[in-house]
């Protein structure tokens, strides 16, 4: 059923691409999920959005709070706080939104852990569920 | 009456004749079936003949009537920063809690019986549960509770049962109820000699014994004295978080136990159950089947009077359909426990407890992990000192140590891979009683 789940995702993205395209060429409008912004540089996967990113956890929160990546990619959360975070998908309590984020769990100060893979187009938020009012981020999963 | 009152009586003469028999409190006979049996504690499961019967016991016109119950007041200790359900206290005053009453009068040529279990823990349990270390089970706040055991419902048990004569010594039996014990698993914690006085419930309480409130269940069965084969239907959903009503719900849930007494001081049980949507995290999830098997041994060994020791083995394995972070897959996941208790002349308990589980790691909060099982084990132990005040009720003070061990990858979670835990309690149960 997970395997299901990537490839209904991978379906899903791969629509949501081709409506794009397609949309951008006839001048149509584009569907909202796949709303792209033209990034300062390409990226070196190239693909126009990163296929991966990190966050830093300090005592001040995430670092960046936001990032963008690509479909296909992950985010690699650091802790660098004296104290541990746990980092699940919103909303809080259920972690549904965005399976791949509860792949970073628990970090204990000093420890790394990257997200699964993002396979679909989505804005994805994020919280500590130790502190869910303390550190709180979003990962912008787009496409190109 | 009289006849049953004579049938005692020879059931004590020989009793007396026996004096290697361990001691079993017979209460009235009728037709081959004691009203109130010493085997009878919890729903329709079977414990030893030789279990020393606590509470209050009166004859009232055509009815046998008993009261039993237990109630700690209890101050939680788990040092260490483990975010729970509930909160993060690490320290937590309770009251775990239950009365049950049961009445039983000859009707034609069996008995029946009308039995009800309360207990006041919504009330006297707070924030989601009481504190114990990798405890998993049930839902509070709209999250799974996880280190916490969750307070049972008002309503525990609200049922009837009738047993009544079949071929030679064989009989059969029926139990209904809108809050009930469907035959799955041993006799529930609270009510197990090896566990009664233990104020901490187990870990593998929800691999073992946790359908033991059921909202809507019915039983059949047949028995002689020593063997027994069951079936159930009933709702096989745990209870949800409104813990003051009746969870009713569709008998879409099945399962069967095979109990066996191959001496009075030991019971035996295997039981298998196929239950939908047994976790309440799988609203929305159609045809989340699980189904859970369960054996277990309880053994029981009087001394003389107020002298005991029981202890129970018991084994659960659960396989079924498990969702995390809303994508479902297949789980199997299971515990195993060894308990033991040792009264000695009604005053003075130890116990002690030693557990092992594959417990799944999202059930702990543990998203990181996925699917995977994570192997944890408990090792618990206490002391309670009774005194007697008259009117058949006995108080005591006692106290529990323990250390839950973690694996690595939960020893972060828990300040290291031994947390242990303490506690200090008073408890007010009734006296052993001598028929």
């Amino acid at each position: 059923m997970l395997d299901m789940k990537a490839v209904t995702g991978r379906v899903r993205a791969a629509v949501l691409g081709c409506v794009a395209v397609t949309c951008a060429a006839c001048g149509g409008s584009i569907p909202q999920a796949a709303v792209v912004q033209s990034p300062t540089a390409p990226s070196s996967s190239g693909y126009r959005w990163p296929l991966s990113a990190t966050v830093t956890l300090t005592a001040e929160g995430p670092q960046p709070a936001t990032v963008i990546i690509n479909v296909g990619g992950r985010v690699t959360f650091v802790n660098s706080d004296t104290r541990p975070h746990e980092i699940v998908s919103d909303p809080y309590l259920r972690h549904e939104d965005c399976p791949p984020i509860n792949r970073v769990g628990f970090l204990t100060p000093g420890q790394e852990r990257p997200s699964a893979v993002f396979e679909v187009v989505k804005g994805c938020g994020f919280h500590d569920h130790l502190d869910q009012t303390g550190v709180f981020g979003r990962i912008d999963v787009r496409i190109e | 009456m009289l006849s049953a009152s004579a049938s005692a009586r020879v059931s004590a003469q020989q009793t007396q004749a026996q004096p290697e028999a361990p001691e079993v409190h017979e209460h009235v006979d009728v037709a081959g079936t004691l009203l109130t049996p010493t085997t009878d504690f919890s729903g329709t499961a079977w414990l030893p003949k030789a279990t020393p019967m606590l509470g209050l016991h009166r004859s009232w016109r055509e009815w046998d009537l008993r009261l039993d119950g237990t109630v700690f007041v209890q101050f939680l200790y788990e040092p260490g920063d483990r975010h729970r359900t509930g909160g993060a206290a690490n320290h937590q005053l309770v009251s775990p809690n239950w009365v049950m009453a049961m009445a039983r009068r000859r009707v034609g040529a069996g008995r029946f019986g009308l039995r009800t279990m309360l207990s006041a823990e919504p009330w006297t349990v707070s924030d989601c549960g009481a504190l114990n270390y990798l405890a998993v089970g049930e839902v509070c706040d709209n999250d799974t509770i996880h280190d916490r055991e969750q307070p049972h419902d008002l309503v525990m048990e609200l049922a009837a049962d009738y047993d009544g004569p079949l071929k030679g010594e064989w009989r059969w039996q029926a139990y209904a109820g809108l809050a009930g014990e469907p035959a799955f698993g041993p006799t529930a914690y609270p009510h197990r000699p090896s566990a009664s006085i233990n104020p901490i419930a187990p870990i593998s309480h929800h691999w073992l014994d946790a359908t033991h409130i059921a909202f809507g269940v019915v039983t059949a069965g047949v028995h002689n004295q020593r063997v027994k084969a069951e079936a159930s239907l009933f709702n096989g959903r745990s209870p949800d978080e409104q813990r003051t009503n009746l969870d009713l719900g569709a008998f879409d849930s099945a399962s069967a136990r095979l109990s066996v007494l191959p001496t009075d001081r030991l019971s035996l049980q295997l039981s298998v159950a196929h239950m939908r949507n047994p976790r309440a995290m799988f609203e929305g999830l159609p045809n989340a089947m699980v189904t859970s098997i369960s054996a277990s041994g309880t053994y029981v060994r009087t001394f003389g009077p107020g002298t005991s020791w029981s202890s129970t083995a018991a084994l659960g394995f659960s396989t079924g359909r498990e969702i995390v972070s809303g994508i479902p897959f297949d789980s199997t996941n299971g515990a195993t426990l060894i308990e033991t208790s040792m009264t000695i002349a009604d005053r003075h308990t130890v116990f002690g407890r030693a557990e092992l589980a594959a417990i799944p790691a999202h059930h702990l909060h543990a998203f990181e992990f996925g699917g995977e099982n994570l192997t944890a084990g408990k090792l618990e132990g206490g002391y309670v000192r009774q005194f007697s005040i008259g009117k058949g009720l006995s108080p005591g003070v006692g106290g529990t140590a323990g250390i839950s061990l973690l694996p690595p990858e939960l020893a972060p979670r828990y300040s290291g891979s031994v947390a242990p835990s303490f506690s200090i309690f008073f408890i007010l149960r009734p006296t052993r009683h001598a028929m």
